[in-house]
């Protein structure tokens, strides 16, 4: 399977790295390169902006991301000075940033791209919106580092994460850490909760929605098959789970998405053995892994044996973005 | 005009500036710095207020025309950085854009303005599209909202763009080395193209400047447009009237104040319209506690600055003088704060009113519950005193006050409804039914309207009712009515 594939059919995709140098911008150029050949209308944007970025080689600064004529870009109008394909101004937003406002421009040619795009949840939904009305077929988003970033249902389709040598020291934790994320992102769908409920906790009791108090975990959980926690999802927050024992077996542990959850990997393995289905709102599908051997620390890893042992980790698709540069 | 923001806030205008919804940034701000004019503008307030009236007229049965020019005046976005941009020749692809867009939005305003205008006919506000100006950011002609520096502009804009395609045309086909070394190439090719680019902006700008002042103008226009409309829809929303302007009658029938009967309605009870003719000279208020004179005062306060910003007042007749001072002279919650007692902060703003009446214009005065805070005998002295004083100012002055001897200095003399021609008893056979208590109870018995006093009228008790209605102890009830007895 070609690297290209695994998103293929999403309209919407969000790249996020489990660090920085893990190799978001190469994964991302890939898949540019690869989408270039489908003819679909392509539309790119950012969540914020990713810090200025340094040509390690020739020390110059220049924005990062190549794209292609009739490429739709949004990004906030400073950084648009900073993009070298002709540039044709079609809409502004009103969505303002520190650059200034966020403005989509087609490329009338090829060039090289500076993404700032907004930084709000909101921001995404209504620019998305923009690209549709715009004709756009697919659109891609540099979405920053995986927990500041977003990949909520509203905002994206699919998710390809990005993972490499930067992250960790050592082989062992670069695998365990992003099969935990891959976990957190993938999480069932809840079978009792479709539209979001308003409390921090939700209970369902004999079917109807019952609302409590953070301080409550315990004593709602077994209410009902399900509980819902709104927000984010910590050890600390589901530590009172542990103390509940047989009660909890069976039931449903369910929170917003994969990015609001916060467990470490003992924590989801505790869970798994309480008998506890930890599931999520609505799910977004993890499209691919990448991994970078190279690290911006000097500690690089072997090619074949990260992507071997992370191949290993997961269930989904792994591509060494590395591979044939 | 000088009222505070706080008291501009307490009179209900900043509520009815609230209310007002421009639909574009220009309109917006002029409502932001919607102020009251002064009397040697009444010549621009006669044109706004009969563009108001015929707006307001022609509105229920138009709807289509009128939802027209609001859809155009939504499309409007603010520009006018872009514009001064356009005079230190520094506007980018975005500035560019944006006032090409301007452009276009103005020549769909105009065709939905001039069917508009067709019907009603407004004086002073014109909208003029500017073809000349859009020719030169729209060389293609078509008409589409989106804008990149034309190869049209320049032979060398199209040469190097030309040369940036062929070279990316390779370079799509390269690999390593190769396609590095053409990178490079094809980067020096994006430098001029970007130099030439800014040249072109440039040139851009200096074809533009001549027109900055046509912008201008139409924004102008679109704010005053914009604005017009939004205070003729709210008052559609509220029974109001135009203003006519007078030398010195001052007569308001039927008055309301949205803020306060916005309030009422959320409590289940209705706001009474006041009536109220003043002329120059003095006239008082009296009448009972919680019985709205303060309301009456801040009603006309009210409807009076309206008039004076070009809008309609909340009333069924409005005969108003343009007034070169208004001073509302009352009790504020700030003045504890600033350390002043309740009467040396009133002393304080009667000083600063009495000294800044104009001599030779007219002022209005208005004096909520003055000398309240001190005792009532020099309390009542204190309020004859000025009313004496100001007999032969120029100036309307009313006052609400609590000193009903105070009324034979005032050339006027009204009184609050209240209480009055209600038998004690079926009142509060009425109450106990309704089983409303305290203070509902009275507001929904107490009758806000102002009625004219005649010398020699006697003066109603409604202090003692209030007393009773409030439960107050039946011994201590009786002991108060054994001094109203003896008085007699």
């Amino acid at each position: 399977m070609r690297f290209y594939d695994t998103i293929r059919d999403y309209p919407c995709v969000s790249i996020v790295g489990m660090c920085k140098n893990a190799g978001k911008t190469t994964a991302m150029t890939k898949l540019i390169e690869a989408q270039r050949e489908t003819n679909k209308r392509l539309a790119l944007t950012s969540i914020g902006r990713d810090g200025e970025r340094t040509d390690l080689v020739s020390g110059t600064k220049k924005p990062p991301i190549f794209v292609y004529s009739k490429t739709l870009v949004a990004t906030a109008s400073a950084a648009l000075k900073e993009c070298d394909f002709t540039r044709k101004v079609i809409a502004d937003t009103g969505l303002m940033t520190p650059l200034g406002e966020v403005i989509v421009a087609e490329a009338l040619s090829d060039g090289y791209a500076m993404l700032a795009g907004p930084s709000m949840n909101e921001g995404l939904v209504k620019l998305k919106a923009i690209f549709r009305e715009l004709m756009a077929e697919q659109i891609f988003i540099d979405g920053a580092l995986f927990r500041k970033s977003f990949s909520a249902p509203e905002i994206c389709d699919a998710v390809i994460l990005c993972t490499g040598a930067s992250c960790k020291n050592d082989l062992a934790s670069i695998v365990s850490e992003t099969a935990n994320a891959a976990k957190l992102l993938t999480l069932p769908a809840s079978d009792y909760w479709h539209t979001l409920p308003l409390g921090r906790l939700t209970c369902l009791e004999d079917g109807v929605p019952v609302s409590g108090e953070a301080d409550e975990l315990s004593k709602l959980f077994t209410v009902g098959p399900s509980l819902f926690v709104r927000g984010a999802v910590t050890d600390a927050v589901i530590a009172p789970l542990f103390r509940l024992g047989g009660a909890a077996k069976g039931r449903e542990l369910c929170c917003e998405d994969g990015s609001r959850v916060f467990l470490s990997p003992e924590s989801v393995t505790k869970l798994e053995r309480l008998g506890v289905k930890l599931c999520v709102l609505s799910s977004v599908p993890l499209a691919a892994i990448t991994v970078n051997p190279f690290s911006a620390n000097g500690v690089h890893q072997d090619p074949d044996r990260l992507f071997a042992a992370m191949s290993a980790a997961v269930s989904v698709p792994v591509f060494d973005v590395m591979k044939g540069q | 005009m000088n009222l505070s923001f706080e008291q501009e806030n307490s009179i209900g205008f900043r509520c009815v500036l609230d209310m007002l919804d421009p639909y574009s940034p220009y309109g917006e701000q002029l409502r932001r710095e919607l102020r009251p004019k002064s009397p040697s503008q009444r010549d621009q307030l006669e044109l706004e207020l009969s563009n108001l009236e015929k707006l307001k007229t022609a509105m229920p049965d138009n709807r289509e025309l009128f939802a027209a020019v609001s859809r155009s005046l939504m499309a409007f976005k603010d520009v006018r950085r872009s514009v001064s941009r356009v005079m230190t020749l520094s506007c980018g692809v975005v500035e560019m854009f944006e006032l090409k867009r301007f452009l276009l939005n103005l020549q769909k305003l105009s065709i939905a303005y001039s069917k508009l205008n067709g019907l009603v006919g407004l004086s002073g506000i014109e909208i003029r599209p500017i073809p000349a100006a859009l020719a030169i950011l729209d060389p293609e002609g078509t008409g589409t909202p989106t804008f990149h520096v034309s190869e049209r502009l320049s032979r060398e804009l199209y040469d190097i763009r030309t040369e940036k395609r062929e070279l990316e045309l390779i370079l799509r086909e390269l690999t390593g080395e190769e396609r590095a070394a053409a990178m490079e190439q094809r980067n020096l090719v994006a430098a001029r193209e970007e130099r030439e680019e800014e040249r072109l902006l440039m040139e851009l700008c200096g074809k533009l400047k001549p027109y900055v002042q046509e912008m201008t103008d139409n924004i102008r226009a679109v704010a005053v447009l914009d604005l017009t409309l939004a205070k003729a829809r709210l008052a559609l929303c509220y029974p109001a009237v135009r203003p006519s302007f007078t030398s010195g009658e001052l007569k308001l029938c039927g008055m309301t104040n949205p803020k306060i009967s916005d309030a009422l309605k959320e409590s289940g009870a209705a706001f009474t319209p006041i009536d109220i003719s003043l002329d120059k000279g003095t006239a008082v208020i009296t009448g009972a506690n919680m019985g709205g004179k303060s309301v009456a005062i801040l009603t006309l306060a009210l409807n009076v600055y309206l008039a004076h910003c070009g809008m309609f007042c909340f009333a069924k007749s409005a005969k108003i003088p343009l007034f070169d001072a208004v001073y509302l002279i009352a009790e504020e919650a700030q003045d504890s704060r600033n350390g002043l007692s309740s009467f040396g902060a009133e002393v304080v703003r009667l000083n600063s009113a009495l000294s800044g009446c104009p001599k030779d214009g007219l002022s209005l005065l208005l004096f909520d519950e003055p000398a309240r805070g001190t005792n009532p005998s020099e309390g009542a002295r204190i309020v004859e005193g000025v009313l004496r004083y100001l007999q032969d100012k120029p100036v309307v002055a009313l006052f609400a006050t609590h000193f009903d001897g105070a009324a034979r200095y005032a050339g006027r003399h009204y009184r609050v409804k209240g209480l009055s021609g209600l038998d004690r008893d079926a009142l509060k056979d009425a109450l106990s039914a309704s089983g409303a208590v305290g203070v509902d109870a009275i507001r929904r018995v107490m009758d806000y309207g102002l009625i004219p006093v005649g010398a020699g009228d006697p003066v109603p008790k409604d202090a003692l009712t209030i007393c009773a209605l409030l439960g107050m102890d039946k011994e201590l009830l009786s002991e108060i009515q054994r001094n109203y007895d003896t008085e007699k």
